[in-house]
This record gives structure tokens, C-alpha cells and sequence, in this order.
């Protein structure tokens, strides 16, 4: 008890009540009795507020119940009212003592660490702090003592040194400073320590070969802060790339990556730069995440439920703000604000950390702190896969404090209370959470994502040190997936959601609207409530849907079961059952209901040829190899099995470990993705979704492989059906859409261009835009009859904050504002292009004033809304909608409206698939046998063009999935802009030949043959890209200051160590696997009295050629001349030239025979076995050609290396990122 | 139905020691794909397939590159290893492990083993006689045919 008057604040001096929490201010708040005896609370101007029920109060008279906050304690009080106790005075108010939360252990290591480091004036034992997070609290410093200024200096050369390969020289002359205590104080040991370690790095990686020791300037005083850091073996740690290597332009502006520079460059060029420093502002956006956590766990201990939502709100707000914001500033799409090179990535950066010493701890990505500290409070247990093993050998590298922090963070169970409390709200926020931090569009996903896109390109241009990933080995050893698979285990190993990871939604009745071509659509509303749903305008939602009773008795009476049949579910089912509303952990389900959750119709590809597998109906084999699949339902194929003498009972009676069993072929329901068209108030959780749904009906086409059928759509007739019904639950997963966001600033102008349905996420954006923007909406729609009111849109329109245009394309109407609502009137008919031409004007100005333009509707629809913009904006169209994506200011949203393949356009060959990998051809590429012009695209990838480059002229199908773009239905759908047409498959029908293999004599379907030749001219082609990207890396900006044009000496290194890997990874490969196999096998069909070693002959005669050997056995001369400060340029850009055109030779070649397949078909052998023959010659005959140019490029420049013997490949040094190869002496 | 109702008596067999040329005289005598294989005492070892005589004769891609290494080469080699074959004996071929069923066996059980494991023809052995042989062919005729 108190008397009143009486301070609150966290000063005992000065405050009689003293809260201890950092974020209360000194003398915080007053309490006082007012003038008629009611209970006055006052603000004492702190700096984070006093509140009242939540409100932020300056002065303000409570009343009992009023709830009181101040920081982090909620106080409880008692007001003991003097006109009804007498015996107390009225100067005797009193209250009780405030009672904050018990204080966790995180929050108390994050305080002793707070303590400890202003106690001691420095940060070496960790940065550690409520308000900076990991990050140091004092900015790093920008300057050493006098003493050390030689280090200072030599910062500032680095780049100049690296241009001209000249820094071994330099820090080899560079004097041997003192790093010892008592001539470098404990305050510089953080910048010592960044600074020689990026000098050492700079020193070994430099040049393509290692020095045989650091230089005694660098090691020796590198060793001593090594060691005065704690660390046994100098190495670069994350703190010393990341967290300690930076500074503010403008001291008081913002932390991020607009208003930094690197403190130690290396290159100083741009992918150094964004890379680095973006790093850095991710782990500064991060930094309320550690208040959050232990707020939530301070929750958990304080079963205070609200509490506990807000701090998970924080962090997901803050994971979400650093992979949507903070980290796409990597951008790869050179025309971003930041563009970052992949290939000038990975020649530079990529590898610049992979540590010097053996068994030294690398600056990788699982050194992030707030990775540990996250893995700690969400209860990672396992750590089982190599990625996870490195994260923790590399956390026992962290300094004192974050390792209590981490050891701390395990101590409160967040994810118990939530199990525990079954409350939707916490299940959904905290589900919300983990998915925004390992789920596929988390950051987690993103990562890999993005490391792909990276590791792919790396390891294609040859990565440099890589410390192996098998750079050593060939072309197709596909280093890249094999991390990708590391990083997918390491995913699981986190834990999974609490409880499935959806929401539940309760349908309203809704209302649908016919057109009167009978095409509908339906305005549905699922009400959320209380499920801690909180998304952003764009955003999109999965809807899981049911199958209706009348296809789900079709397929009963297809499999010839009554329905009530107990069928096994596989582990993939049982996670898809459990997300059903009303079903949890089952291990069967009667065969009725299972079909009702299967996806069961259209059939897709991958069950199409599980069923072919299981049966041998020729008949369903030929409408698969049509790709008319997409034409069927599963009861249609049964019964088509069926009549081919299948046992279609097998389904439902096989035992789930047979491949027959129904969930090891028919997968279950996908979530279905509807934009979402309403927005909730900022901040705060949603309680409706609004939902535009289109109707699908359509018929199956009339061909050799199919039969016309009235056919639905299983999601949309789904959602009708709720709607009528209203009532129903349906699980729910909150999809984010990134790319799709309003402008930051609501001042922008956005253009919406919508189509039938497309509407949808524009119904939230204009709900979600009350600002001063204008707001400009294109509506393309057939008839009067589906234009439907949106109350949003005439809100909006009434207070002048939109504009819409209706084009109505089967009708002559118009649609006008009336003040009130927008009305139908007399008008022309015409299309959203037309309308697009004929406001060309106004368009360009909102452009100008930074409009943000989106598009959503079907692929035509973007298609040609795109085409219109093009025309109409000023200069050069197609770079201008370039330039547009790039600055984020244009997005699309695109669905398919599902046609099937019966309407499949024109065929293409394999042989002008792959002539298609060129400016001057335009880049082609095929993905599921569909072939994509993606000219244009490459210049609007998020992943960059060099991910694009690398797959064109070639079926990119399996990288496409890798990267999951076929499951995410907004890629997938995107992709069909680009489509022209599909590969035409070859027909051999049944021929077939014999070869000579080492494993014997084997007979070969001549298919197969074909697919040989395919097979080789794709991985040509693949090696013709990677090339490419690879000696592009000559003309970009690799050190500050150069010209890019300049073949620099450091340029020069890398084209003469791509020529090297070039004719040992690729060429030798080519030579002694691919084109060998291919000519054994072609011998075999077309000649066989040919010795099937003359290929092996010959390969060995070119081996022994002058002109071979010295080409071979020069390019180690070149390197010593190249370091040695000669002037070699003109015969590395004679590499780069002529590397390149000997696979457009040897594709060219090859080429001729596989169009001889595409020309003859079954009768190639036949009629043009010669030409096959003859193609294999000519590609020999190429590389022959390519030595002999060559040879004579490098005499001519002096060189003959007689004596040079070829180098030796280095062995491969594991994977990257383990310790590098040089022993620490002494 | 028991196996001893439908098996055929009397099977083609051949015993050890034989050489490779009185197999193949056998086989095309008696048109049975696998023959049954006695020891010298008279019971039964194994089997003998007509296949892996076949399969003898293939050149391997080493005997081919000796020969001269064309196509043309590998299918005269393939001539003259039969010829060279046909005085060795057939112990090497034999196939001692195989599977077998006994007179009294339900036909169903013949008829389980010889699907899953891709049987032909299943020796009839009785405490190590051969009585006779279960080919597909019997089963069809006795189970479908004669039904």
C-alpha cells in the first residue's frame, strides 16, 4: 500500500512504486487524487506511453475495472473510497503494489548481458540488447589509432589491388603492426578483427590458386585478435562480414541498406555491396523479435492469452516485413534498384568466405544468431542433417552471450500453451508464425528459392574455391540439387505446426450471378472469427475442397464397391485428412468419404502414368502419350481400364504397402487458391473473407483420345454449393502474395486492370486504400447481367477516391457513377485494351507520378492488357514495362482458365527447341511438353534472367518443379503468357535395334535412341548457356572504379580457368561419355560393320595431335604469364570466343542428325542411318576444328609449351562452407 | 486338385556331365524349354533353361572388341560360341536352387510360385525323386480348359 501521491517509474530515486523493465522511463507516470476524490493517472511525458484499456492517455481519471499498463506491467489496484471508510483520512488513498510478470530466464540473460556490457565498455563477449537485438548498440567504428593506420589505408586499395592481381604483392610489403593489448586496446579489437579477416580472405582467394601462407602482416596480427576474440583458428566470423561491417551515411537516417556503405569492401562492386549489407539490415529488422519472443514466453508464464497474441504478432509482422521487404532487395533482375549479379556473385562474394584454416567455422547462413534463437524458442530438437550439424558446430562458436540467450530461450514452451489453451485465435497466430518462418513462401522457402537460383548459376560458372561441391567433376553431376535436398531435410527438421496448419471458416450465404451464356459466378463471405487470421490486401486464401455425391458415386460404381469399404491412408493422406474440419488422426476412411476429399478430376499427369504403370491398357496408354489425360475423370479412366481387362476392385483392395493401393495413386484434394476481396482494418485480425468465385463448366473435347462430356470444376461448383447452403465449415490456409502489395505509400496512384472474377483482389485494395492516392479500376466483363454492386467500389467512388471503367464486351453498355452507385447506361461494346488505347493519356500521367500498375484475370486477359500498355507508353515499349517490373510497380495476378489440351496450339520440334538460345533467335524453353517463348520473360523474372538463360533451348520441366513454380498455382498460371505451342512426339511405333554396350549386346527401342540424341543436344545446350553466363562475367563491373569494357588481369583469371574447366569438366565429358554412348548406340542400329572402336580410335588420335597438347598444356602458361603481369587479354577473349562456338558446332551437328528422326521418324535407320552416322563425325570433326583454331591463336602469341605437362585437377574439397584446405601452422 | 492329378510324368531330363550339344538335342526333341537335370544317382539337381543356353552363346563386349569389334563381328561370334559350346558340359548352367513342389501339393500353391517368381515349368519332386513336371500349360488345361 501507498499514499497517494505517488510516481510510478523505473528509477527507485525517484519513483515511490519502481517497475524494472527498460522500456518504462525514469519518472513514468503520476497517480493522484483529483479534485472530486476520483483516481487521476497523469503522464509524466515517457517516452513509450501510459495506457488506459489500451489506450494511450496523457492525463485520465480511472474508474474500477479500468485496466492500467505501463511497459510491460499490467497493474492491478484497489481504491479504497474515504467517504465509506471512515477510519481511513483522505489523504490515505491507497493501491496496491503493481504486479509485473514474473521475468523468464531469456529476459534475464538479455539484461545481465545489457549490464555487463556497459559495465565493461565493450561488446566482445556478444552483442546483446532489448533495442539493438544482436546487433553492437555502439555503431562500429569507423577508424584505428594512429599506431594502425597502415590497416586503415589499405582498405581503401583493395579494389585497385584485386583489378590488377597485384594485392598479393602489396600486403606481402604491408608492415607487421602489433596486435597485442598494450598496443591495440580491447574498443578496436571488433574492426581489427573485421578488417584482417577480410585482408586474409582477400589474400587467399584473390587468385584462382591458393598462396602457399598467409603473409606475416597478416597472420601473425590475425591470429593475435583471433585469439584475444576467444577463437582458437583465425576465421571470419558472421559478426565480422555482417553485423560489425557497416555505417551509416547519415548517422541519424535509417538503418537500412538505401543508407549504408560497407566498412571493409573487398571489390566494392554492387553484388558485394547488396549482399552484405542486406544481410545486415535483416538481421536489424529482425531486431524486435528478441523483445517479442521473451515477451511471449513472459506470456506463457503469466497465462495471459492477449499478451501472448500480440508478442506472436510481432514476430510474424517482423518475419514477414524481413522476406518481403528487407530480403528481395537481392534482387537478381538487372534493371532493379539493387541488382545483384548472380554471376559476379559467385565469382566474388560467393565464395570469398569459405574459410582459410582447416577446421575453422564459417560465416554461412546457419551462423545466424536469430536462426538459433528462433530454432530455441519454436523447440527445435533435431539437428540430424548436415546443414543442421553445421548450425551446431557453428553455435559453438558464439560468444558468451548469445549462447546463454539461446540456451535460455528453450526454457518456456510457447508451443505447450498453445497446444495446451486450444484456443483458435493463439493456434492460428502462432500457426501464422512458424509458416511466415519455415514455410514454403516463409522465410525458410524463400531461402531456398532463392539459394537455388543462386547454387545453380555458382556452380555452373564454376564456382572458383569452392571448397569442392565437385566443381572437380563434370558438367552434369547437378551439384546444386544436392545442396537444394540439404536444405529441403533441414526444413523438417523444425517442428511441425500445432495442430494442422489451417484455419476454419464458416460459409454466409452467398449469392451467385448467371450471365446468360450461362456462366456464373459467386460472392461468397466465410466468416473467421476468432481464428488469429490476419493477412494483407492481395493476399490470397486456399480453400480445400469436397467432391460432389453424384461424381463421388460415379467413381464408387466405377471401382465396383458399394462405398462403404475401409481403405488404408497413407502418411501424405492422413496430414490432408487431418486439415478436414471434423476429422483428425485417422488411419482409414471409408471409401465414400475418401473420395469425396480425392482429387479425382481432371486426372493429372503424375497419375496418369502411375495408372499406366499398374495396368496394360493400351488404350489409356495412347491418351496419355496424346497428353489428353487432362480429358478424363478418374471413374472414365476406370472404366476404360476396366473394359481393357484391369481388376479396377485392386484400388480399394490392395494393402497399403502394394503400389495398387488407392492413396499410392490418387492424391488427395490440393488447397485451391481465391484472392481474397475484402481487407481487414489495419492490424487487426479478419473476421470475414470475401470471395469472387468463377464457375467452371466445361466440355471435353471430341478427339481420337477423348470424348465430349459435360465436365465441373471440383473448387468452384464447391463453393457454390456452401454458398447455397451457408453453414458449412471449410478449412482454410491463408496464402501471402508478396509480389502483389499496395505501395507503401498511400499518396501513389494504382491502375487495377481486372477481368470477369479478377475483380477480387481489387475489392480489398480499395477497401484497404483511404489514403490520398488516386484509385483507378478497369473492369472487363461480357454482359450488364454480371456486373454486380460492390458497396466498396461506391464508398469509394462517392468520396472521389476511385474511378472505375466497365468494358463490356457482348454488350453496347456503359457503366457511369451516379453520385451514389454506378449504374448500367447505353454504351459500346468493347474490350479493356480498347479502353486501355483510348485513355492512353490520362494512363501516362499516373505512370508518371508513380503509379503502380496490376493486372488480374486469365493469361489472355494479362496478355493483352500488357500488349496494350506496351503500345501505349511512351519510347520504347517493352523496356519501359521492363524497367515497370523491376521497381515493383507492376504485378499481375494470373489464373488459368482451364481449357485442357484439346485446344493446343502449334507443334514444335526438338531441333528448333534448341536452336532457340540466343538474342538473335529469341530463347526458347519447354516445360511439361509445352514449349514457352520467354524472350521477353527473362526480363521480368524475379529470379533474374541468368536462371532463365540457363534453361533455354532445352525441356526445363525438372528444374521448374525443383524450384516448386508447378505447385504454386500463380507461377504455373503466369507461365501460360509465354506458351506458343507444345513439342510434337515422334512416333517410332515398335522398332527396335541391337547394340554393343560393355555391358554386352542389348536391344534398344529405337525411341529410345532418339531420346540418346535429345538427351546430348540438351546437355549441349546446357553447357552452351552455362558458358555463356560464365564469360559474361567479362563485361560486368566486378571491382569499383573500372570499366566494365576492360579485360582486367582479375577478369582474365576467370576466362582462363573457365577454359580450363571447359575443356576438362565439359569437353572431356562430352567426348568420352556422351558423344561416345551416343555413337555406340546409333552404330548399333545403322552399321554394322563398323568397329565400334573407332570412335575410341580416333578420340585417342585427336588426344595425340601437336595442335591438342599444346592447347591443353598451354593454359597453365597463360596463368603464369597472366600473374606474372603479362598482357594475355586477346587470347582470353579468343577462349571465351571460340569455347562457346564449339558447342553451337557441336550442337549444329548433332542437330542434323536428330532432324533426321524428326523428318523419318520410324524408317530413320532406314533412310538416313548415313546422315546419324555422318552428324556423329561431323561433331568430332568440330572439335578438331576448335583445337586447330585455337593452336594457332596461341602460337601466334608465342606460347608453346613443349614441355608443359597438363595440371592436375585439385581434389575435391567437400561441401562449401566445411573448413578449408590450408593446415594452421604453429 | 492335387499337383499329381494335372503334372505331366515322364519329363524331359538330362543328367549331369552331358555335354552342352546333347542338351540342345534334347530341347529340340522334346520342344521343352527347361529341362530337368539328374545326378549320376539318378536324382534330381535342378534345371537347365534353354534361355541360359542361349544366353551362353552371347559374346561378351570384350570377346566382340577381340573379334573386330563390328556388329557383323558379334553375331558370328555368337555362331562360333555355339559351336565351341556344344562339346562342353552343362554342369555350369544348371540351376540348383530352383523351386520345387510336391505330388501331394495343392495345385494353387504350384500355380502362386510359379507367378511370383516367373516359373515356367516346376520340377515335381518326391523325397528327392523326380516324378514329373507342372508346366503353365498343364495348369490352364486342368483348371480353365477342363472345368
Amino acid at each position: 500500500m501507498c499514499v497517494l501521491p505517488v510516481t510510478l517509474g523505473r528509477d527507485s530515486g525517484l519513483a515511490a512504486v519502481v517497475l524494472d523493465d527498460s522500456a518504462v522511463s525514469r519518472r513514468h507516470a503520476r497517480l493522484e487524487s483529483g479534485a472530486d476524490g476520483r483516481l487521476v493517472l497523469t503522464d509524466l511525458g515517457s517516452s513509450n506511453g501510459t495506457f488506459v484499456n489500451d489506450a494511450r492517455i496523457t492525463r485520465h481519471v480511472i474508474a474500477p475495472g479500468d485496466r492500467v499498463r505501463i511497459g510491460r506491467y499490467e497493474l492491478t489496484w484497489t481504491f479504497i473510497d474515504p467517504d465509506r471508510t471512515t477510519s481511513i483520512a483522505l489523504d490515505q488513498l491507497t493501491m496496491l503494489r503493481p504486479v509485473g510478470p514474473q521475468r523468464v530466464a531469456a529476459r534475464r540473460v538479455v539484461e545481465a548481458a545489457e549490464a555487463h556490457n556497459r559495465r565493461v565498455g565493450h561488446e566482445l563477449d556478444g552483442f546483446l540488447s532489448i533495442e539493438h537485438g544482436f546487433l553492437p548498440a555502439e555503431q562500429p567504428l569507423l577508424a584505428f589509432p594512429d599506431s594502425h593506420r597502415a590497416w586503415d589505408e589499405m582498405t581503401a586499395r583493395l579494389p585497385e589491388l584485386f583489378r590488377r592481381l597485384t594485392l598479393r604483392r602489396a600486403f606481402d610489403a604491408m608492415p607487421v603492426l602489433d596486435a597485442r593489448p598494450e598496443a591495440l586496446p580491447e574498443r578496436y579489437l571488433l574492426r581489427a578483427s573485421t578488417m584482417l579477416g577480410v585482408f586474409a580472405h582477400a589474400y587467399q582467394y584473390m587468385a584462382a590458386d591458393p598462396p602457399n601462407a598467409l603473409p606475416e602482416s597478416l597472420l601473425r596480427p590475425w591470429t593475435t585478435v583471433s585469439r584475444r576474440l576467444g577463437k582458437k583458428v583465425p576465421a571470419v566470423s558472421y559478426i565480422d562480414l555482417f553485423f560489425y561491417n557497416w555505417r551509416l551515411r547519415d548517422p541519424a537516417g535509417a538503418r537500412a541498406l538505401d543508407n549504408m556503405d560497407l566498412l571493409v569492401p573487398t571489390w566494392d562492386n554492387a553484388a558485394e555491396r547488396v549482399f552484405y549489407l542486406v544481410t545486415t539490415e535483416f538481421a536489424m529488422g529482425l531486431t524486435p523479435v528478441l523483445g517479442a519472443m521473451i515477451e511471449a514466453q513472459e506470456a506463457v508464464v503469466a497465462d495471459d492469452p492477449a499478451a501472448l497474441e500480440r508478442s506472436l504478432l510481432v514476430i510474424h509482422d517482423q518475419l514477414r516485413y524481413v522476406t518481403q521487404v528487407v530480403y528481395p532487395q537481392i534482387d537478381p533482375n538487372p534493371r532493379g534498384r539493387h541488382p545483384l549479379d548472380q554471376v559476379l556473385w559467385a565469382k566474388t562474394v560467393g565464395t570469398a568466405g569459405v574459410p582459410i584454416f582447416d577446421g575453422a567455422p564459417s560465416p554461412s547462413g546457419t551462423a545466424q544468431p536469430q536462426v538459433h534463437a528462433l530454432d530455441a524458442f519454436l523447440e527445435r530438437r533435431e539437428y540430424g542433417s548436415m546443414v543442421g550439424q553445421q548450425s551446431t558446430y557453428l553455435a559453438g562458436f558464439f560468444p558468451r552471450h548469445w549462447q546463454e540467450l539461446v540456451a535460455a530461450l528453450r526454457e518456456v514452451s510457447v508451443r505447450q500453451y498453445v497446444e495446451d489453451t486450444r484456443d483458435s485465435t493463439l493456434r492460428g497466430v502462432y500457426n501464422a508464425m512458424l509458416d511466415a518462418y519455415v514455410g514454403d513462401r516463409g522465410w525458410m522457402g524463400l531461402h531456398r528459392i532463392k539459394a537455388y537460383g543462386f547454387l545453380e548459376v555458382a556452380f555452373k560458372v564454376g564456382r572458383q574455391v569452392t571448397t569442392g561441391a565437385r566443381f572437380t567433376g563434370l558438367f552434369k553431376d547437378r551439384t546444386w540439387d544436392k545442396v537444394d535436398a540439404e536444405l529441403a531435410t533441414v526444413r523438417e527438421e523444425r517442428r511441425p505446426p500445432v495442430g494442422a496448419p489451417v484455419v476454419y471458416g464458416t460459409a454466409r450465404r452467398g449469392r451467385v450471378v448467371t450471365g446468360e451464356s450461362g456462366s456464373w459466378t459467386c460472392y461468397l463471405d466465410l466468416d473467421v472469427t476468432g481464428q488469429g487470421v490476419h493477412h494483407l490486401p492481395g493476399d490470397r486464401v486456399g480453400v480445400l475442397a469436397e467432391n460432389d455425391d453424384e461424381l463421388v458415386r460415379r467413381t464408387v460404381t466405377a471401382l465396383q464397391a458399394d462405398g462403404d469399404e475401409l481403405v488404408p491412408l497413407t502418411p501424405e493422406w492422413r496430414a490432408a485428412v487431418a486439415s478436414r474440419a471434423g476429422y483428425g488422426d485417422v488411419d482409414v476412411l471409408p471409401l465414400r468419404t475418401l473420395l469425396r476429399f480425392a482429387k479425382i478430376r481432371p486426372i493429372g499427369r503424375e497419375v496418369a502414368k502411375r495408372l499406366i504403370r499398374l495396368t496394360a491398357a493400351g488404350a489409356w496408354q495412347r491418351v496419355v502419350d496424346a497428353r489428353m489425360e487432362d480429358q478424363w475423370e478418374l471413374w472414365d479412366v476406370l472404366n476404360l481400364l476396366y473394359a481393357g481387362g484391369h481388376d479396377v476392385t485392386r484400388l480399394w483392395k490392395a494393402d497399403l504397402h502394394e503400389p495398387d493401393a488407392f492413396c499410392r495413386v490418387i492424391a488427395p484434394e490440393p488447397f485451391r487458391l481465391y484472392s481474397i476481396a475484402s481487407a481487414p482494418p489495419p492490424g487487426e485480425a479478419a473476421t470475414t473473407l470475401r470471395l469472387v468465385v468463377a464457375g467452371l463448366d466445361y466440355t471435353s473435347a471430341r478427339t481420337p483420345w477423348s470424348y465430349p462430356r459435360e465436365r465441373r470444376g471440383t473448387a468452384s461448383h464447391f463453393l457454390r454449393r456452401a454458398s447455397l447452403e451457408g453453414r458449412r465449415k471449410l478449412s482454410l490456409r491463408i496464402v501471402s502474395t508478396p509480389r502483389f502489395r499496395l505501395p507503401a505509400d498511400p499518396g501513389r496512384p494504382i491502375v487495377m486492370f481486372a477481368a470477369g472474377s479478377g475483380i477480387a483482389p481489387f475489392l480489398g485494395f480499395v477497401a484497404a486504400r483511404t489514403g490520398p492516392g488516386e484509385n483507378r479500376l478497369y473492369l472487363g466483363i461480357r454482359t450488364p447481367e454480371e456486373f454486380v454492386q460492390h458497396q466498396e467500389l461506391n464508398a469509394a467512388a462517392a468520396e472521389g477516391r476511385l474511378r472505375l471503367s466497365t468494358a463490356f464486351s457482348r454488350a453496347d453498355a456503359s457503366v457511369t457513377f451516379d453520385g451514389e452507385r454506378h449504374v448500367v447506361g447505353a454504351g459500346r461494346r468493347r474490350r479493356v485494351d480498347d479502353v486501355i488505347r483510348a485513355e492512353a493519356d490520362d494512363l501516362n500521367d499516373l505512370l508518371d507520378r508513380g503509379a503502380h500498375v496490376y493486372v488480374c484475370g486469365s493469361a489472355n486477359f494479362a496478355v493483352s492488357v500488357i500488349d496494350a500498355l506496351t503500345s501505349i507508353v511512351p519510347g520504347d515499349g517493352p523496356e519501359f514495362l521492363r524497367r515497370l517490373t523491376a521497381e515493383g510497380r507492376l504485378s499481375q495476378d494470373v489464373f488459368t482458365t482451364y481449357l485442357g489440351h484439346a485446344q493446343q496450339g502449334p507443334r514444335f520440334e526438338v531441333s528448333e527447341l534448341a536452336r532457340h538460345t540466343t538474342a538473335e533467335a529469341g530463347y526458347w524453353m519447354a516445360i511439361g511438353g509445352a514449349v514457352f517463348d520467354v524472350t521477353e520473360f527473362q526480363h521480368l523474372h524475379i529470379g533474374g534472367p541468368h536462371i532463365v538463360r540457363n534453361h533455354v533451348g532445352l525441356d526445363a520441366t525438372a528444374a521448374y518443379r525443383k524450384v516448386l513454380h508447378h505447385a504454386h498455382a500463380e507461377i504455373d498460371a503466369q507461365l501460360a503468357m509465354y506458351q506458343i505451342g507444345h513439342l510434337r512426339r515422334l512416333d517410332f511405333g515398335a522398332r527396335w535395334g541391337v547394340v554393343l554396350t560393355e555391358e554386352g549386346l542389348r536391344a534398344l527401342p529405337l525411341e529410345e535412341l532418339f531420346r540418346t540424341w535429345v538427351r546430348f543436344v540438351y546437355l549441349v545446350v546446357g553447357m552452351e548457356n552455362a558458358l555463356s553466363a560464365d564469360y559474361g562475367f567479362t563485361t560486368t563491373t566486378t571491382t569499383s572504379g573500372e570499366d566494365p569494357a576492360e579485360l582486367t588481369p582479375f577478369k582474365a583469371q576467370y576466362v582462363v580457368e573457365a577454359h580450363r574447366r571447359f575443356l576438362v569438366s565439359y569437353l572431356d565429358g562430352l567426348l568420352g561419355d556422351d558423344l561416345r554412348t551416343l555413337w555406340q548406340r546409333t552404330v548399333g542400329f545403322c552399321d554394322a560393320d563398323r568397329d565400334i572402336r573407332s570412335y575410341d580410335a580416333d578420340l585417342a588420335a585427336m588426344a595425340e595431335r601437336p595442335e591438342v597438347r599444346l592447347v591443353r598444356n598451354s593454359v597453365s602458361a597463360v596463368k603464369d604469364l597472366l600473374n606474372s603481369g603479362d598482357d594475355v587479354t586477346t587470347l582470353c577473349r579468343t577462349y571465351a570466343h571460340h569455347d562457346v562456338r564449339l558447342l553451337r558446332d557441336l550442337k549444329a551437328a548433332v542437330l542434323t542428325g536428330v532432324q533426321a528422326f524428326e523428318v523419318h521418324e520410324g524408317e530413320v535407320v532406314e533412310r538416313a542411318g548415313a546422315t546419324l552416322l555422318d552428324a556423329v563425325s561431323a561433331a568430332l570433326d568440330a572439335v578438331g576444328a576448335y583445337y586447330r583454331r585455337l593452336a594457332e591463336q596461341t602460337r601466334a602469341r608465342g606460347i608453346t609449351a613443349e614441355d608443359a605437362a597438363e595440371e592436375p585437377i585439385p581434389p575435391d574439397r567437400g561441401i562449401p562452407g566445411h573448413g578449408g584446405p590450408l593446415p594452421l601452422q604453429g | 486338385m492335387l499337383v499329381s492329378d494335372v503334372m505331366t510324368g515322364f519329363p524331359a531330363h538330362i543328367r549331369l556331365g552331358a555335354t552342352i550339344r546333347r542338351a540342345a538335342e534334347v530341347v529340340s526333341v522334346s520342344e521343352v524349354g527347361q529341362l530337368m537335370v539328374l545326378d549320376h544317382d539318378g536324382r534330381f539337381v535342378g534345371t537347365l533353361a534353354e534361355e541360359d543356353l542361349v544366353r551362353a552363346m552371347l559374346p561378351s563386349f570384350g570377346d566382340v572388341t577381340a573379334g573386330g569389334g563390328t556388329l557383323t563381328d558379334a553375331f558370328r561370334l555368337f555362331l562360333e560360341k555355339g559351336r565351341t559350346l556344344a562339346d562342353r558340359v552343362i554342369d555350369p548352367l544348371v540351376v540348383r536352387d530352383t523351386a520345387t513342389v510336391r505330388p501331394a501339393d495343392e495345385l494353387a500353391r504350384a500355380a502362386i510360385v510359379m507367378i511370383e517368381r516367373g516359373i515356367r515349368r516346376l520340377p515335381v519332386v518326391d523325397d528327392g525323386a523326380l516324378v514329373g513336371t507342372l508346366s503353365r500349360a498343364d495348369l490352364c488345361r486342368a483348371v480353365i480348359y477342363h472345368s
